[in-house]
């Protein structure tokens, strides 16, 4: 079953049914649908209680359909992940409500019943393409870098952690170790559930889905690696940092501190934020400025253009932290004039950095490279002020290219006299 | 004064559309340059604003291309015109652009192409711009400007002006950019060649 298949079925069922459900919610139906069937073809890889999973009318209607040996499978006590799949999935049933319309259901099975095979990497590509394609999510080019980045750590890294997870795409699109143990949280039930049911249909095996609020929760875990693409208008009014009582509604940092404290010794931490955290004057965004600066953390600021992100313009930076010492800070920016060609649009619109531009940014941070959109700064200059936007120190006076002064004075001479060939000839004209 | 309509004497085509080439890619497509509205600026074709897009062959082939003499006109605000010129023909344009091709040689593309972009045209059009409210005005609104007939030698040297004026608002142009970088350039002679010193003040 290919992406154009599962799209054809979507836009069959969701021509029909949209009065009443919402794109998205067809669309999570429909996985979810494809997921049931995926797991009743790998029945004996994962042992799963599919009694508990499914909703009784879900379960009738397949029976309907046809499926056989999906209800008669004999259970043989489930490990303690597999109930735990269990109930996640079951959330998911318990919070959609188009899972308990049966007519609906019976109309994605029989469907889907035409296809026999399905290929779980087009469906995962399915899911990232087009279930979060409205809503805020980090763009494709910017996995990329992420994922070039932490290939070049891979060996040091067994455990990682995603934050704010979502259904988990970050995960998937960076990480081709199967065999580290990763940890996802996300404070929603529904992205948790089908990030479990991507995990497992990826082919990963040693993770946790905590369905959970990631500013407020602590299991003392440290990992080596981190990434975190926090929802960029977050609010974290529920904590509170030291010494710090207004904590703004837009504050970006919340996620940035939660996250440095679970890293570990020579961990890793790869976050995107609102460039406005930056160089904002919010007492919460200069105090955790300061903070990361005297830490001697910050290893490199990527400030990135608007429209990196799909469905927002907002301006964002990514940022790479280690625990270990950083005397200089690396700052690159490609949202300048020297910028540009490393960027490209996409057929959506939006700004992706290009594979030159993947490679740039990889030299410049690995390899010393000297660059004309990277400049390396002692973090003692940066005390003096807290500002951490790249753009402030990769400015336009420095980019000045100096011309010759008695070349310009030729130049001028020149026009001059061609301008008044052209007035002179001007005059000529009589009417 | 004679007045005649611009379609008596004009061939007038409107470009075609290109939302659908920008996504498809066609098995025996041709990639063609395209003039959009961007790529019109004060009666000048800016070379590095014209898009580069995948046409079918049989597009290709029938579509009209800008030829030398040709005036563009775009059918947005503001109603800038271009007058073709050599290193400009071959090229498709996009269905907000309006190519007119005068044949009737009883008049003169130069003095249409400055009588296009009198101010009394200019905001004829703006006028009938602001009763579409959102569409660009259209073919038909071209084909129906009233053109001044005057001898023939007069409408020559009215053209010979008129782009004598555009050459040399360029030229002036050129001249305060030139003038601006030679402030530059003794502002930052000391920093970049010489030694960076700093007062303290």
């Amino acid at each position: 079953m290919d992406r154009n298949i599962i799209q054809e079925i979507f836009n069959v069922i969701y021509k029909k049914y949209r009065i009443n459900y919402s794109k998205k919610e067809v669309k999570i139906a429909l996985i979810i649908t494809i997921f049931i069937y995926y797991i009743v073809e790998h029945k004996e890889e994962y042992q799963l209680n599919l009694n508990s999973i499914l909703e009784k009318e879900v379960i009738s209607s397949l029976v309907k359909i046809g499926k056989e040996g999906l209800i008669e499978r004999e259970i043989i006590k489930p490990t303690e992940d597999q109930l735990k799949l269990n109930n996640h999935i079951s959330n998911v049933y318990r919070n959609l409500k188009v899972i308990k319309d049966i007519k609906f259901m019976e109309e994605i099975c029989e469907y889907i019943s035409h296809y026999q095979e399905i290929n779980v990497l087009e469906l995962v590509e399915f899911i990232n393409l087009e279930i979060e394609k409205d809503e805020i999510k980090e763009g494709k080019s910017i996995n990329k870098l992420i994922k070039k980045i932490i290939q070049k750590r891979e060996e040091s890294v067994h455990y990682v952690l995603d934050n704010f997870s979502g259904i988990g795409e970050s995960i998937f699109s960076t990480m081709e170790n199967k065999l580290v143990y990763i940890q996802l949280q996300d404070i929603d039930e529904i992205q948790c559930a089908i990030s479990t049911i991507i995990l497992i249909m990826y082919g990963y095996k040693n993770f946790k889905v905590i369905n959970t609020n990631t500013l407020t929760y602590n299991d003392d875990k440290k990992f080596d690696l981190i990434i975190s693409i926090p929802p960029l208008i977050m609010d974290t009014t529920q904590i509170k940092y030291n010494n710090i009582d207004n904590i703004n509604k837009r504050d970006n940092w919340g996620g940035v501190k939660v996250s440095f404290e679970k890293l570990n010794e020579f961990g890793e931490f790869i976050t995107l934020v609102n460039t406005g955290a930056l160089t904002s004057g919010k007492k919460a965004d200069k105090y955790m400025r300061e903070e990361l600066i005297k830490r001697k953390c910050i290893k490199a600021i990527i400030e990135l253009p608007e429209r990196m992100l799909n469905g927002t313009n907002i301006k964002t930076s990514l940022l790479i932290i280690e625990k270990k010492y950083n005397k200089e800070i690396i700052l690159i920016n490609l949202d300048s004039e020297k910028g540009q060609k490393y960027l490209q649009k996409n057929p959506f619109e939006t700004v992706e950095i290009t594979e030159e531009g993947i490679k740039e940014i990889f030299e410049i941070l690995y390899e010393n490279k000297v660059s004309e959109i990277a400049k390396k700064i002692d973090k003692n200059d940066l005390l003096e002020n807290l500002e951490l936007l790249p753009s402030l120190y990769i400015f336009q006076g420095e980019e000045y290219e100096y011309k010759d002064l008695g070349k310009l004075k030729q130049e001028r001479h020149e026009l001059k006299i061609e301008i008044e060939i052209l007035e002179e000839k001007y005059e000529q004209y009589e009417i | 004064m004679k007045e005649v309509y611009l379609k008596e004497i004009a061939k007038i085509n409107i470009g075609i559309s290109i939302t659908r080439a920008k996504e498809r890619k066609y098995e025996n497509g041709i990639k063609s340059k395209f003039i959009s509205p961007k790529s019109i600026s004060n009666n000048y074709i800016k070379h590095e604003e014209i898009e580069e897009l995948e046409v079918r062959s049989t597009v290709y082939k029938t579509a009209n291309k800008t030829k030398i003499g040709d005036i563009l006109i775009k059918t947005t605000s503001p109603f800038d015109t271009v007058l073709i010129e050599k290193e400009d023909i071959g090229l498709m344009y996009n269905s907000f652009c309006i190519n007119v091709t005068i044949v009737n040689k009883e008049f003169d593309k130069k003095y249409i192409f400055a009588y296009l972009n009198t101010e009394f045209i200019q905001n004829k059009l703006e006028n009938k711009a602001k009763s579409y409210k959102t569409t660009p005005i259209s073919k038909k609104d071209i084909e129906e400007i009233k053109i001044p007939y005057i001898e023939k030698e007069k409408q020559q040297k009215i053209g010979e002006m008129y782009l004598n004026i555009l050459e040399r608002e360029k030229k002036y142009k050129e001249l305060i950019k030139n003038e601006k970088q030679i402030i530059e350039a003794i502002i930052f002679k000391d920093i970049i060649l010489g030694e960076r010193k700093w007062i303290e003040i």
